[in-house]
């Protein structure tokens, strides 16, 4: 059901920032704001575009060719800003350099340039102060704006100053602009991102981390259904389709699309096979020419809408070279048309889909481009075909308008999710805690986040249970810890037990007590760890639940430590362990363990991060050990590092390697899903409970040369590494803060927020 | 020794990996180190060399449109600017087939190379496994 009226949807006012707008542009970023603005504003939302007066991304970006000011363009309203003069010279110096970089050079988090370049960069891109000062002052008056692509001024400086409504649509690539810091620094500014292909999302993901994965949403793109095909041109100058074998390249003849690759692909499949009438037709924009008709290579320029659908509609298939595509609007068309698609298996986006679908084939280098081209010359006109039907079926499914738009709305919070009304939480939830508050902290917010309109009011540290507030009051207590030898509050909805690891017996027993004493005052009771749970139950609570740690991602949407990422990126394979330092034993297991690993890979590191209980003496002796070992250089001990340094070790890391028997909160587990790093642990209940159905669990750890060989297979063995963290993201998802939060909503029957997906 | 409820894991297939790779071990047999890094440093090396020859072939196409930086008064008409393209076309015709050929050829050289890493690769792990199976040989007897 949609949530508002169409006059409340006339009300909203949206608008697209986007450094170069009109119908002519043929960039892919172009034509999807152009096609986006006017669908959203036939949906009947006021849409505004706010652009430059620069002509086009091939124009001067200093020039304002256009005149500033506001006109109307069909439906929707179109505001040009002047573009600010720039020294074009020293942004090409810089350019340069990051274009002729080359991928093995590109590291997570780490800027490919020095700061100055990268300040040269961002000041002289495209970029005009008058839109700027628009929106300081005007950018409220929106209910959204959405940033198209990533790499411009109007986006890398504009979008910072009306985060609270900005929504970032990167139209990202693997490509140098995706690693500059400034880039990084809007993906977490925007409220929200915006992606066109599930492979578009996982670059993303992998380039800014998993904080903004609850803050991204995968909403396809839209691309018109081919008209009847009498309307098509029947030539297009000499070149008449109808009557021509050829593969067609459609877009900008750009060397950074790859096209030189395929040109030069089909030069080495025409010098093998010169009687093949197989012609290559590259149609679009192009500064330099690379047709040679003596070589079977037609260059038709810019094209109209009729001439491009004929071409799509007669070619044998269409081929797509390109790294750079975040979606490949092209490729839907073809496949619209019917017709299959080459496409680059380096390119997340393209490739992705096409392994799913089935409609077209993948090459990379120039043999196997060669050999596609063969394939498709020789192939059955039914099997190509064929693969165009898969094709047209999927593009049929995806890239239709309406849902598309639809998923626009959900993600700009102009539709809500669900049928029916919405229902009624509760106004406020009363957490109190003592000893436990930054334990209580996280679910705090888990509820806060979870809750419909409501308010989580912890009373950490202190207790003021006022009488006269009857808000369901949850209870945090944690056995072990002194502090909380205090009874517990008379009467409460619901108790959540911690263990304290260091506990004593004394402490056991004084804790038991007051467990029992509890079971009659308390509605539902909870473990954070499984040892806790049968402790609950021990004492009497009727069917105790685990509820684990909370751990929202959200914490991460923010920049990790450069210099830190940079230093582990440096080639060795980082095993990391974040955890508890209270147990000498299994620390020690993991350093000989380390020891025989390095007799696989001389070129590792071992990250310890000691976090929650950490025993000085314990502490110590594992960096004493270190030093005795002579493994300075390879093993990495620290504790109580800050967020940033903990993004960077869980973003380096190859491997999660815990050899902990002790019942800690899994917490180092959870982290490591969320950052896909696959996990082996030693079995214990809460690795079990946690691990246990994605991860490897080590039963028996007395052989320890095949523990450090398990980690080299697991290191090195991709296929298995992506089943491991397949399944943990499937596993990830029921420890999400907000879907344990709403299993505490549940046992204290509050209705609240359905929970959010990363789609 | 080793468990997981992941439906995608095949656990015994795993742990007959896991047992071979550690008897591997224990015989004392190890992947040569330097030999990879070799490998991916030729590869480095000729991926650097493409990509200059790709500048370098793009750069040698025939010029069809004009500079967008450079406009101003003097080349404003598009009649001087397609008179100015044809006439440099023309000059520098025969420069573009040296260009072409020099492309072609360096092209092919890089071919030629990859081929001869890729034989060089061969040879030495065929190498590595005649060593392997001389010292397996001589302990037996």
């Amino acid at each position: 059901m949609r949530n508002g009226s169409t006059a409340e949807r006339f009300r909203a006012r949206l608008g697209i920032v986007t450094p170069w707008f009109g119908f002519q542009l043929s960039g892919g970023a172009e034509q999807q704001s152009w096609q986006l603005a006017h669908h959203l504003a036939n949906a009947g939302y006021l849409v505004d575009v706010l652009t430059t007066c620069c002509a086009s991304f091939n124009d001067d970006w200093a020039h304002n060719a256009l005149p500033a000011g506001t006109q109307r363009s069909g439906n929707i309203v179109v505001k040009r800003f002047r573009v600010d003069k720039r020294d074009r010279r020293a942004f090409a110096r810089v350019n340069a350099v990051l274009t002729g970089l080359r991928p093995e050079q590109l590291k997570r988090s780490v800027s490919p340039i020095g700061e100055d370049e990268a300040r040269v960069f961002e000041e002289d891109n495209i970029n005009s102060s008058a839109l700027l000062r628009y929106l300081a002052a005007d950018g409220a008056s929106y209910r959204a704006l959405v940033f198209i692509p990533y790499l411009y001024g109007p986006t890398l400086a504009a979008l910072p100053a009306v985060a609270d409504r900005a929504w970032l649509q990167p139209c990202l690539h693997d490509e140098p602009y995706a690693y500059l810091p400034a880039v990084r620094r809007t993906a977490h500014a925007a409220r929200g991102i915006l992606f066109n292909s599930a492979g578009e999302l996982e670059l993303a993901v992998s380039l800014f981390g998993p904080g903004i994965i609850k803050k991204s949403t995968l909403v396809g793109q839209g691309v018109e259904i081919p008209k009847d095909s009498g309307s098509f041109a029947e030539r297009i100058g000499n070149f008449v389709p109808r009557s021509e074998r050829y593969v067609l390249y459609l877009g900008r003849q750009d060397p950074r699309k790859n096209v030189g690759l395929l040109v030069h692909a089909f030069g080495e499949f025409r010098r093998r096979h010169p009687m093949s009438p197989l012609k290559l037709v590259l149609a679009g924009e192009r500064s330099t020419s690379y047709g040679d008709t003596g070589k079977g290579i037609v260059d038709l320029g810019r094209v109209d809408e009729t001439e491009k659908a004929a071409l799509l509609a007669h070619s044998l298939a269409l081929v797509q070279p390109s790294t750079m595509e975040s979606y490949s609007r092209v490729m839907m068309e073809s496949w619209l048309h019917g017709r299959p698609v080459v496409v680059n298996e380096q390119c997340e986006a393209t490739a992705t889909v096409v392994r799913e679908t089935g409609g077209g084939l993948l090459a990379g280098t120039v043999s196997s481009w060669e050999s596609m081209l063969y394939y498709v010359d020789v192939a059955d006109s039914k099997a190509l075909d064929a693969m165009g039907e898969r094709g047209r079926l999927h593009a049929l499914h995806s890239s239709s308008w309406p849902k598309v738009i639809e998923a626009y709305e959900r993600a700009l919070g102009l539709r809500v999710a669900g049928n029916g009304p919405r229902p009624r939480g509760l106004e406020t939830i009363r957490q109190v805690s003592a000893g436990s508050a930054p334990l209580a902290r996280h679910y705090a917010d888990a509820l806060t986040r979870t809750l419909e309109r409501a308010q989580v009011r912890s009373f950490l540290s202190e207790s003021p249970l006022a009488g006269s507030d009857d808000a369901p009051l949850v209870v945090h207590h944690t056995c072990g810890v002194v502090e909380e030898a205090a009874p517990l509050p008379a009467r409460g909805a619901a108790l959540i037990c911690h263990a304290e690891a260091a506990a004593t017996e004394q402490h056991q027993l004084a804790c038991r007590a007051t467990l029992s004493g509890a079971v009659a005052s308390y509605g539902t009771a909870f473990g954070s760890t499984p040892s806790t749970v049968a402790e609950l139950q021990a004492v009497g609570f009727d069917e105790p639940r685990f509820l684990p740690i909370c751990v929202d991602p959200r914490d991460w949407d923010c920049d990790d430590d450069r210099p830190l990422a940079k230093a582990l990126q440096d080639g060795c394979t980082n095993l990391v362990y974040v955890g508890p330092f209270n147990e000498l034993e299994s620390l020690d297991q993991l350093l000989t363990a380390f020891l025989h690993y390095l007799t696989l890979d001389r070129d590792s590191r071992l990250v310890l991060v000691a976090r929650g209980e950490v025993d000085e003496t314990i502490y110590g002796r594992v960096s004493a050990k270190v030093r005795s070992l002579d493994l300075v250089d390879r093993v990495l001990l620290a504790r109580d590092i800050a967020e940033p340094q903990l993004q960077s070790v869980y973003r380096c890391a190859h491997l999660f390697w815990s050899l902990d028997e002790g019942n800690s909160l899994g917490e180092g587990f959870l982290q490591a899903m969320w950052f896909d790093v696959p996990i082996i642990a030693y079995k214990t209940e809460v690795s079990t409970r946690l691990v246990g159905d994605a991860g490897l669990l080590i039963a028996d750890k007395s052989d320890l040369m095949a523990v450090a060989a398990l980690a080299q297979i697991v290191v090195t063995d991709g296929e298995l590494r992506r089943r491991i963290v397949r399944a943990q993201r499937t596993a990830r998802a029921c420890f999400d803060a907000e879907t344990i939060a709403r299993d505490l909503l549940d046992r204290l029957a509050v209705p609240g927020r359905e929970p959010q997906e990363a789609h | 020794m080793l468990e997981t409820r992941n439906p995608e894991i095949d656990v015994d297939a795993l742990m007959l990996r896991l047992r071979s790779r550690v008897s591997e071990l224990e015989r004392g047999h190890d992947e040569s180190l330097p030999g990879k890094t070799l490998a991916l440093r030729n590869s480095v090396f000729i991926n650097s060399l493409e990509a200059f020859i790709n500048i370098a072939d793009q750069k040698a196409q025939l010029r069809t449109q004009w500079p967008s930086h450079l406009g101003g008064p003097i080349f404003g008409s598009s009649k001087l600017r397609w008179l100015v393209l044809r006439a440099l076309a023309f000059l520098f015709k025969d420069q573009r087939h040296v260009n072409e050929a020099f492309i072609a050829a360096f092209r092919e050289s890089i071919s030629l190379n990859r081929q001869l890493i890729e034989q060089v690769e061969i040879l030495r792990k065929d190498h590595e496994i005649l060593k392997k199976s001389v010292s397996e040989s001589a302990a037996e007897r």
